[in-house]
């Protein structure tokens, strides 16, 4: 129990996808505009993220390393991945269409979010279990959506605040990033 | 100039990624600790991109349009899987310290984008010299980035000299995360000023 | 309906070819690629545990070591058909000590260590860390030398668990889970030569060679 505890806060807070291990950037430099658009994506890669870090594990576990082409595991990722995504668009239209409504824009930028992609490689490169990859994926999704979401707030100040001209939109964007990084910092020692 | 040429250097400096087009942002932050590592994933990348737009070019007759988005991500693919290879034989200790980045080239937008923008509407030789420019480019503006991370943040540049060669004390918040975020944000906003005509 | 089997031809081919491609690319590379784990992460462990043993060396001297160690590895196989690799430690000449990997669960998946045992005795030689993904500055800190070197000369009844779970190993502070995986590894290094001291020792004797 004590090291899912550890699994759990060590993906959200101490490495931290987005801030500390620099995964799934460009939706968060692209998306962290409006408090709106930030929450709907967080919750999209959530949901995304939780799923496909089981089936590829699977995919990895009863597929790939039986037949010894273990090496192919990108190739065979990023296409699980893209079915995945446009499944869950298909179900979601269908069955939730009040869900759909409010992630159905974000699902199609989430295949080329390589924070998904990272994430399943990351499973299998620390050798977890299925149990253990579900956790660390949902927390490691939950640790974006908390970067984003913080992120997010910040930004939708700068409408209001004067900005050197040549920093303006992304550039300011990125400095932000790094500050909030940098307080990401003080969790290092919690564990 | 002719239009080859053209299709060469716009990625050099008029749509150079990352500064002017902002893709593929997760590599440039997180492999851009040293020059040499800079150089190391801009160059797979420049593989990845001249490989797969010359073979998405080539095909393009060829893929039907409603799954052409699945063709370009298994061409994509395969060559990302063939530097993953190329590399764990020749350059092991490189690819070590690329780690999870070099199979993540197949989620960097600059490719998929090139292919989707540029090959998919033009012909071989145009295409191979847009991967070609646009992975150059890609690859100037992270050796710059490494370079200045590594010689203001550990004081080095360990490719072309052995030893310290920024003799002031380094600026260690540079080689780490937040000192990515702010180094790459700085640099745009000078990009901003430099490119303004 | 044309354009559906065009579709699926397409695919199939595109994907049939790609899969060819890449099999025979594999078959090219992966030994050199295999080789080169052993080169990179195993044999730097495998030679500090010789410099304890033998004493410090010069950089172009240890280059030579290293290259010797890499080919004075032996396999024994277990219960379950599989092979174990460990590695030879000579002193003047004799094999004087065995390294054996062996890992443990850490902060950032599986933490390697590098186990160094006396032949005769049993105790421990040394600890050298191979393989880890633990958090940069925190973690990692598991690889310096004020905390291996703690393990050197340790007896083979030690209780390999940091002092918090009632064993003998100083952990490094702000880093229990990485210390414990290190402990562990250790542990289970120890555990396993004890078991298999016999099989190691008949392999010994035997001329390296890659798995026959």
């Amino acid at each position: 129990m004590e090291s899912y505890f550890a699994l759990i806060i060590g993906a959200i807070f101490i490495n931290n996808i987005l801030l500390a291990k620099f995964l799934g950037n460009c939706p968060f430099l692209g998306v962290s505009k409006k408090m709106d658009t930030a929450i709907g994506m967080s919750a999209a890669v959530v949901f995304v993220l939780t799923l496909a870090g089981a089936i590829t594990w699977i995919v990895d576990n009863y597929i790939l390393q039986p037949l010894g082409i273990g090496y192919i595991q990108t190739l065979a990722f990023i296409l699980v991945i893209a079915t995945l995504v446009q499944f869950v668009e298909l179900f979601l239209r269908k069955s939730i269409p009040t869900l759909y409504k409010s992630l159905g824009i974000f699902l199609p930028l989430i295949t080329t979010n390589c924070a998904v992609l990272g994430v399943a490689i990351l499973n299998i490169q620390q050798g977890f279990g299925l149990l253990e990859s579900v956790v660390f994926s949902a927390a490691s999704a939950s640790g974006f959506g908390l970067a984003l979401v913080l992120f997010a707030g910040i930004r939708e100040r700068y409408e209001i605040s004067r900005i050197p001209k040549a920093l303006q939109g992304t550039g300011i964007g990125l400095v932000t990033a790094g500050y909030l990084a940098l307080s990401f910092f003080a969790f290092k020692g919690m564990i | 100039m002719t239009t080859l040429t053209r299709e060469f250097t716009k990625g050099l400096w008029d749509e150079i990624p990352i500064f002017r087009i902002v893709l593929g942002l997760c590599p440039t932050l997180a492999v851009t600790t040293s020059l040499e590592n800079g150089l190391g994933m801009g160059l797979a990348a420049t593989f990845v991109l001249v490989c797969s737009n010359g073979l998405v070019s080539a095909l393009r007759k060829l893929i039907p349009a409603d799954v052409r988005v699945a063709c370009y991500i298994v061409i994509i693919a395969t060559f990302v899987v063939c530097v993953e290879m190329i590399m764990k034989a020749y350059f092991f200790t490189l690819s070590e310290s690329l780690g999870i980045f070099i199979p993540l080239i197949v989620v960097n937008c600059i490719i998929l984008g090139r292919a989707e923008a540029f090959a998919k509407k033009n012909g071989v030789l145009a295409s191979l010299a847009d991967g070609l420019g646009m992975g150059l480019g890609f690859t100037l503006a992270l050796c710059v980035l490494g370079s200045i991370r590594e010689l203001l943040g550990a004081g080095t540049l360990g490719l072309f000299f052995g030893e310290r060669v920024f003799l002031a004390e380094p600026f260690a918040f540079l080689q780490q995360a937040p000192g990515a975020f702010v180094t790459l944000g700085l640099l745009l906003g000078l990009m901003n000023v430099v490119g303004k005509k | 309906m044309k354009t559906y089997i065009q579709m699926i031809v397409v695919l199939t081919l595109i994907a049939l070819i790609s899969g060819l491609a890449l099999g025979g690319l594999y078959e090219m590379t992966h030994e050199l690629a295999e080789n080169n784990i052993l080169k990179f992460k195993k044999i730097p462990a495998v030679a500090d545990l010789y410099e304890i043993a033998n004493g410090k060396l010069p950089p172009a001297e240890r280059e030579t070591i290293e290259e010797g160690l890499l080919i004075d590895k032996r396999y024994i196989e277990l219960e379950d058909n599989s092979q174990a690799l460990f590695f030879i430690v000579r002193k003047d000449g004799e094999p004087y000590a065995v390294a054996i990997e062996d890992y443990g669960q850490g902060f950032g998946g599986d933490l390697g260590v590098m186990v160094g045992f006396v032949i005769e005795t049993g105790d421990l030689v040394g600890i050298g860390i191979t393989t880890m993904s633990e958090t940069p500055g925190v973690g990692t800190r598991v690889r310096n030398k004020a905390f291996t070197d703690q393990f050197q000369g340790a007896s083979a009844s030690s209780v390999f668990k940091v002092k918090k779970d009632g064993g003998v190993v100083d952990a490094v502070s702000g880093a229990t889970i990485s210390s414990r995986a290190v402990s562990l590894a250790t542990e289970k290094a120890r555990d396993f030569y004890a078991e298999h001291r016999e099989s190691i020792l008949k392999a010994i004797d035997q001329p390296s060679g890659d798995e026959s």
